[in-house]
């Protein structure tokens, strides 16, 4: 189960994301509210339009407050104050939120090659599910190299400039000239205020842990795993059902989730331990229906025993491999076998629930060639997916981790 | 007491034996093309094959590292047994 992003708003309309400290960091270039005095920030909070019950939730579930225990509103406001100035608490501005509260929708870009863009503001990350955006706010060059390569016309600029209008305060298209509405995009992307995010056929399910980051809509995928790779078939493509999944009789069976089971919330389910009966020591092996197995099952089993797990995917075949709690002991030559039998490497699982614990290793190159990176050397793979115990995701590549759930 | 509990043949990974050391310690023999790599874990599937290394110098290996896991023991076909009885010797 993906935590509910927390949003509040104040008594101005102004809507903000409350980032707790155990959530998966932000990775968008974002600068949260700046609060130093106490007294200060204790009046924001009493002006945040929440109510008693919800503060005293968020207490317990930071664990500022036993459950037992009843708080004032008056006290539960101090106590968040508190928690804000610690910084167990941030407060990031959703500023795109401030107008209709609604997300808006952001005009499709058709770029020469096929590919399909939305330019968003930055904020929309932080008030919607986990998805992939580009930021360019350290590749000035790019960013002004990305819309040369656009090509935009002068519809489609008046488009994003009336979209983004609002949060960023970028001139409307119907007074400002067009080189002026060009360098206030290339400004507000240097400046991280917008992100690009790539189209998708169809939208995640919010509520659907099968769901990969993300479904391509283009000729040629943007795809965040190993699922540009030729014969690569997506582990969770037919996995569709919510909150469980597709079995080969087509019975739904409802699986805990990883966080749960790695808390101790929930019992392993009967269908997770049936994994872990066919994959009972070190170096087990077994090979799955792509429709009875998925990537967050990785997460269930790593969260159920402590041990790493991989998964590789050929065709319709799911191989999954337990390893120990420190890795998987597959040798040079292992993987090499794999990669010749045209196994993709799908992904693998960390234990803990830490965003450090998705970190891939390795490097590549060089006599240092070790880690998680040298196997998507081995494998001749761009791309593989971390998950660990809590069900995080991250798609690494040779160069960088992007984590999902944030 | 060493006790085969499981054996694979080649198939997706190179054929593996599964030994059971005084019912505790789990090693995996994987035999490669030419010579085999071996690992060993505790009864909390912890990997122990470092502690092999280290503390069975009687027997001919030399040392791998799995690139997504922790070292391996290379050894020929034939010191495998040699290898089992050192690990219950040491353990």
């Amino acid at each position: 189960m993906r935590r509910q992003k927390i949003i509040v708003q104040d008594s101005f309309g102004h809507h903000y994301r409350l980032h707790l400290r155990s959530e998966v960091p932000i990775r968008a270039p974002l600068q949260p509210e700046n609060f130093r005095d106490g007294y200060y920030t204790w009046q924001f909070v009493s002006k945040l339009k929440v109510d008693h019950n919800s503060w005293l939730r968020l207490l317990w579930h930071v664990s500022e407050s036993p459950p037992n225990r009843h708080l004032t509103l008056h006290e539960c406001q101090h106590a968040i104050a508190a928690l804000i100035l610690r910084g167990v608490i941030k407060l990031y501005r959703l500023m795109h939120l401030d107008r209709s509260g609604q997300q808006t929708s952001y005009p499709l870009i058709n770029a020469a090659h096929g590919e399909q863009y939305h330019f968003i503001p930055t904020t929309e990350l932080l008030s919607h599910e986990p998805r992939e955006a580009k930021f360019f706010h350290r590749e000035p060059t790019q960013a002004t190299h990305f819309i040369q390569q656009l090509a935009l016309t002068d519809e489609q600029l008046a488009a994003i400039t009336r979209a983004l209008s609002c949060p960023l305060q970028l001139s409307a298209a119907s007074t400002a000239p067009r080189a002026k509405q060009i360098a206030q995009l290339e400004q507000a992307l240097i400046a991280g205020k917008i992100a690009v995010e790539q189209a998708r056929v169809a939208p995640l399910k919010q509520d659907n842990l099968e769901t990969l980051p993300v479904t391509p809509a283009t000729d040629k995928p943007m795809t965040l795993g190993p699922h540009e790779e030729p014969g690569y078939e997506s582990p969770e493509k037919t996995n569709t059902m919510s909150g469980g999944e597709v079995v080969p009789n087509n019975k739904t069976i409802q699986s805990n989730s990883p966080i749960e089971i790695h808390f101790g919330l929930k019992v392993v389910d009967s269908r997770t331990q049936g994994f872990l009966d066919q994959l009972p020591e070190n170096l087990s092996q077994s090979i799955f229906h792509k429709k009875q197995i998925g990537v967050t099952d990785l997460a269930r089993l790593t969260a159920a025993t402590g041990d790493e797990f991989a998964l590789f995917t050929r065709g319709s075949q799911r191989l999954v491999v337990r390893g120990h709690r420190n890795g998987i002991d597959l040798s040079v030559g292992d993987i090499k076998l794999l990669q010749e039998q045209g196994y993709k490497w799908s992904g693998h699982s960390h234990p803990g629930t830490f965003a450090r614990d998705l970190e891939a290793s390795g490097n590549i190159g060089g006599a240092a060639q070790s880690g998680d990176r040298f196997v998507l050397d081995l494998m001749k793979q761009e791309r593989s997916l971390i998950l660990n115990s809590g069900g995080s995701r991250n798609v690494f590549d040779r160069f960088g981790n992007r984590i999902l759930d944030g | 007491m060493i006790e085969l509990i499981r054996e694979q043949p080649k198939g997706p990974f190179f054929a593996r034996k599964w030994w059971k050391i005084n019912d505790k310690y789990t090693v995996v023999v994987s035999y490669e093309d030419s010579m085999c790599s071996v690992t060993v874990t505790d009864e909390e599937n912890k990997s122990i094959t470092d502690q092999v290394i280290n503390n069975a110098p009687s027997v001919d290996f030399s040392v791998a590292k799995a690139p997504i896991g922790g070292s391996l023991i290379e050894i020929r076909e034939s010191a495998v047994d040699d290898l089992l009885k050192e690990i219950e010797r040491l353990m």
